[in-house]
């Protein structure tokens, strides 16, 4: 199963991952991400990917 | 690119970083200023100016890749931001902009107050009232077959919605919008800080009625805040208040301007745009991506070698964000604007514990704003007898934009 790191002290609340790929990426009442990695169901491997890459921190990166 | 006399620079500023690109003085600037500033990017990633301090009138190091700019936005012990702009002395106020101008850990406690505020979710609340101040506005020009698009609709827009999140009235739109401009576009320090003061006594006046009200309101909720268990005090309730002013209004109207002054000079894009309306949130991304209208000051806070560069405690930073989104190590064919393009990640709204509070706000603005005018108004376009000037002095933007279209016409067509 792919994952998504998550670097959560890197977190600025931009939201673009819950954006594009609202399933998958789960915010606080902060709009801020919920900690922990993010394990990828199979066949939204691709919306993780999409996700990770918006992140203008650079805070997400997918790991097939 | 000539380096100029390093007489008024520090002395740990080598001569062949001083650089005398000026964004504003390029030549097209008045028509485009990021085609026209496109060879900023040949310079050195880190270059000092001379010419690019503001009304301060100092030297600054210009951070001139996307990369370095990003870096430094996530390094706020080395930027800082305390006192960076310095706004409120400058107008006579001996307080911080809050909390835009504190670092952490200071900048955390009042963020978080506002945080809850500006969520995506909490937009999705306001979208409705957002609409309805668009077509408002919308329902003045439509008929009319053209408008001065910054008077009719990009500088209005995003004060009436100040006025709901605060709960203030909308009968005095015009006045405040009048406040703004002396505020931000006044000719001499002394408009400026006349605009401040009639924003500031108007915002005082507010929160004194506020107060003990116990209202839902942006307002009521600064009013309630608390920071180590203390509740704001009223310099801290007003600087807080006047920031989501100051900081949301002339960059939505800026950032407003340049996206129709690309749609009415590329009717492919506009039409675009009509045809498949889907794809204007994407659209937002890369016009935001594209046209970034606000540079960001730091403060270097001790001495250090940064990227080759020599910076001493004190000296000024600008981060060259407006061109940030050219800078094709981050963009693929970056002046190419293109709503279909995947992927789009800017730092148009900041990154680092700075991130533009208002930024879910400001998307919101400016989606509702496309989506109204592709639906209602006809194709729109420039007019030739009286084409848009754009400008490249602070906040970057457009000085006027007059659009014109067949109202006889249909929207879809």
């Amino acid at each position: 199963m792919s994952t998504v790191k998550v670097e959560h002290t890197k977190c600025q609340g931009h939201a673009r991952c819950a954006t594009v790929s609202p399933g998958l990426f789960k915010l606080d009442d902060d709009g801020y991400i919920l900690p922990g990695d993010i394990e990828v169901p199979s066949g939204e491997e691709k919306a993780a990917e999409r996700g990770a890459k918006a992140c203008p921190e650079r805070a997400l990166s997918y790991v097939p | 690119m000539s380096a100029v006399s390093s007489s008024a620079a520090p002395t740990h500023v080598p001569a062949d970083l001083i650089l005398d690109h000026v964004f504003a003085e390029q030549p097209g600037a008045e028509k485009d200023p990021y085609i026209a500033n496109i060879p900023v990017l040949d310079l050195p990633p880190i270059y000092y100016s001379l010419k690019e301090g503001g009304p301060r009138r100092d030297g600054v190091w210009v951070l001139n890749r996307a990369a370095i700019i990003r870096e430094a936005y996530q390094d706020s012990d080395l930027f800082s931001s305390n006192n960076a702009t310095g706004f409120l002395r400058l107008v006579g106020r001996d307080l911080n902009l809050i909390p835009v101008e504190l670092d952490p850990p200071e900048h955390t406690k009042y963020r978080l107050i506002l945080n809850p505020r500006f969520t995506p979710g909490r937009m999705n609340e306001m979208e409705d009232s957002i609409r309805q101040r668009a077509r408002e506005l919308l329902d003045q020009v439509i008929s009319k077959g053209a408008c001065e698009f910054e008077v009719a609709f990009g500088r209005p827009f995003p004060v009436s919605i100040f006025l709901d999140l605060m709960d203030l009235p909308q009968d005095r739109l015009f006045e405040f919008v009048d406040w703004e401009e002396k505020l931000l576009h006044g000719a001499t320090i002394e408009e400026v800080t006349e605009g401040a003061s009639l924003i500031l006594n108007y915002l005082e006046e507010v929160i004194a009625q506020k107060k003990g009200q116990g209202g839902a309101d942006l307002a009521s909720h600064i009013i309630n805040g608390q920071v180590d268990g203390r509740p704001l005090t009223d310099d801290e309730i007003i600087s807080m208040s006047f920031l989501i002013f100051f900081g949301g209004l002339d960059t939505v109207a800026a950032t407003l301007n340049f996206a129709f002054k690309h749609l009415a000079e590329h009717p492919e894009d506009q039409q675009l745009l009509r045809d498949e309306p889907e794809l204007i949130p994407n659209a937002v991304e890369e016009l935001l991506r594209a046209y970034a209208v606000v540079p960001s000051p730091r403060v270097v806070t001790r001495d250090v070698e940064f990227h080759g560069v020599q910076m001493k405690t004190g000296d000024r930073v600008l981060l060259n964000v407006m061109m940030a989104g050219r800078d094709e190590a981050e963009v693929e064919n970056p002046n190419k604007i293109d709503f279909r393009r995947e992927n789009i990640r800017h730092l148009t709204f900041a990154a680092g514990v700075h991130r533009c509070v208002g930024s879910h706000l400001a998307r919101r603005e400016i989606r509702i704003a496309l989506e109204e005018w592709m639906k209602f108004v006809p194709p729109f376009r420039t007019d030739p007898n009286d084409p848009p000037v754009t400008h490249a002095r602070g906040v970057w933007g457009v000085k006027k934009l007059p659009l014109i279209w067949d109202p006889e016409a249909t929207p879809g067509t």
